[in-house]
């Protein structure tokens, strides 16, 4: 068998090199076939190689398209590697800022705490250097007093003392419903003459009679003594509870003193001109002594509204009788008693402890109230009561089983009252009481004032304003 | 002739069979390659398509990180400042706190002279003076020390 080759150039040998042997038709038909087959043969081949060189063509772009593939992911991968590690940095500075910010809310907190006790300490710091001032001034007002008495100086040391009564007041508690006056002022007595008040005390260095006086209620200034003489009769250093009226162009002082004679205590009498004395007495007896029921003390005038003048007092008690509050009429220019004397009140209820003493009457809108002081006056038990009257000379009831005034946060042992109107007509209470933690004699009885209202027909004392 | 015309048909069947092999080799060979090709740019555009929101997220965090940093550089001024504030103040404290305890024994000091004076003055006022001596004598060490100007 022939190869192809062979056939073709057995067929170039008939058609170029030697004269065809066959007819000239079946030459043209091979003719023909020869070219159809070389123009197939070479569009096949044409066809092969567009597509190969397609192909190659594709394959170049799948390369390029893997390469860039895998470029890509390369910069993916470092990309999320970066948003890994970004994301693991803004945890660690979120827990940094977090813990930052729970620190800094700590110190803060810390920081409110110490600067509120920074303000806390200030104040107090400010308030102690305050108060260590005020007790250099009241200390060195207090020596000079010493010194002056040594001296036997008075008047220098009541200058002294009053010199330095706003700082000593202000020691304790005054201006805050505490007392008005630093000192000693026992058996308060207040009354209005013209435009100054006057406060009479029991017995004190300052004199028989303390007499210090007020513009307002407020300021208080020492101004002596106001008996400066005592009836032969009387036991100097022994006066107590004193109380003044106004009776014409006189002013009246009651006392109490004690008759050197009986050994008792006995009420007399004085007058002066002006309402701060001198009161002269001259008396030779006492006005008022109940020998046989443990003597007489307490004196308090009282004028009706029909302008008759009464006494009320207190005796001891003695004899079976107990302490008892006593009314008296006296005449016009209450220099001596009329009448016989009325019993107004004994001890009756539980609180009293068996004694009821200190009276002051008072009318207000035709009511009769009788203002008394219950218990041990050298206790924390003493009170203020109140029992209603018919009128000055009784009888009286006890409106409350209970004191009218008694313990209060700043003041102990309240008694001995007194009552009186001020300018504009208002009632007070005036009353002398110890200070907590300082209850008991040698301790002072410092005066105290409280504004009165009425309720229901009754006395009610009001809260310091 | 009859031969020659066979093998003529035997060997044009021959080259046909082989150009039909080739040709089939090559339409394969390239449909895979262009399925690959469209698979390939598939995952290129997907992978692409992953990188921007990637690199929005990657944004996102850096703005997050930045911004809590900057939060952490406020918190640590602020603490500076409160822990200088909270130390002056607690220096301040303590030095108002010991003034206050200084001032105590100050005042307890004068107080114990002052009602010393007072309880004499009482008892002066009752007639006592020896009793007020010995009450002066008793608190003189305590307003000496308190006050010597008064003592």
């Amino acid at each position: 068998m022939a190869s192809p080759r062979s056939v073709l150039q057995l067929d170039e040998h008939r058609t170029f090199g030697k004269a065809p042997t066959g007819p000239p038709r079946r030459r043209l038909r091979r003719r023909w076939r020869r070219l159809a087959t070389t123009l197939a043969v070479a569009a096949v081949v044409g066809v092969l190689v567009a597509g190969l060189v397609d192909n190659l063509e594709v394959r170049s772009r799948l390369s390029a398209e893997r390469q860039t593939l895998a470029r890509d992911l390369v910069v993916h991968h470092r990309t999320a590697h970066r948003l890994v590690a970004t994301d693991s940095s803004t945890r660690y500075t979120v827990i940094q800022r977090n813990a930052l910010h729970w620190t800094v809310d700590a110190a803060s907190t810390e920081y409110a705490i110490a600067s509120q006790h920074l303000s806390t300490a200030k104040t107090a710091l400010a308030l102690q250097n305050y108060a260590i001032g005020v007790l250099h001034q009241c200390l060195g007002g207090v020596s000079q007093t010493y010194n002056q008495l040594s001296a036997n100086n008075l008047p220098g040391a009541v200058n002294a003392l009053d010199a330095v009564a706003g700082p000593c007041l202000a020691l304790e508690g005054g201006g805050a419903g505490g007392p008005v006056y630093p000192f000693d002022l026992a058996d308060p007595a207040v009354i209005l003459a013209g435009h100054t008040y006057y406060a009479f005390g029991t017995n004190a260095e300052a004199g028989a009679v303390q007499v210090i006086s007020s513009p307002d209620l407020k300021h208080w200034t020492a101004l002596g003594n106001a008996l400066p003489n005592l009836p032969s009769w009387a036991v100097p250093g022994y006066t107590w509870a004193p109380s003044v009226i106004r009776l014409g162009n006189s002013f009246v002082l009651y006392y109490t003193a004690l008759d050197a004679a009986a050994d008792e205590e006995c009420i007399s009498v004085a007058v002066g001109t002006v309402p701060s004395g001198p009161y002269v007495d001259s008396s030779t007896q006492p006005l008022v002594c109940q020998t046989n029921l443990g003597g007489s003390i307490d004196p308090s005038p009282f004028v009706d509204t029909n302008g008759n003048v009464y006494l009320d007092w207190k005796s001891n008690g003695a004899n079976g009788q107990p302490a008892t509050i006593w009314s008296q009429p006296m005449n016009p220019q209450g220099t001596a008693l009329t009448g016989s004397p009325t019993a107004l009140l004994t001890p009756t209820q539980p609180w009293e402890g068996g004694v009821v003493e200190g009276p002051a009457m008072l009318v207000n809108s035709g009511s009769y109230d009788l203002f008394y002081a219950g218990n041990n006056w050298n206790t924390a038990n003493y009170a203020v009561g109140v029992a209603t009257c018919s009128g000055p000379s009784g009888p009286c009831t006890k409106p409350l089983n209970q004191p009218l005034y008694g313990n209060q946060s700043n003041l102990v042992g309240p008694g001995s009252p007194s009552v009186f109107a001020d300018k504009s007509g208002n009632i007070w209470l005036a009353f002398h009481a110890w200070l907590p933690n300082a209850v008991g004699d040698p301790h002072s009885r410092l005066l105290f004032l409280r504004q009165l209202s009425f309720s229901n027909g009754l006395p009610v004392v009001n809260p310091p304003s | 002739m009859a031969s020659r015309t066979f093998r003529w048909w035997l060997a044009l069947g021959l080259v046909i069979a082989l150009v039909v092999s080739l040709g089939t080799w090559e339409l394969t060979a390239d449909l895979g390659a262009r399925a690959t090709l469209r698979q390939t740019d598939r995952a290129v555009a997907a992978l692409q398509q992953r990188q921007r929101d990637l690199e929005v997220r990657l944004d996102a965090a850096q703005a997050r990180l930045a911004s809590a940093g900057r939060q952490r550089d406020a918190a640590k001024a602020a603490l500076r400042q409160v822990s200088a504030d909270l130390y002056l103040t607690q220096a301040a404290l303590n030095g108002a706190n010991e003034s206050v305890y200084v001032n105590v024994g100050a005042i307890d000091t004068l107080n114990t002279c002052l009602n010393g004076v007072v309880e004499a003055l009482n008892q002066l006022s009752i007639g006592q003076r020896n009793n007020a001596v010995q009450s002066l004598q008793a608190v003189q060490q305590a307003c000496s020390k308190a006050a010597p100007s008064v003592g």
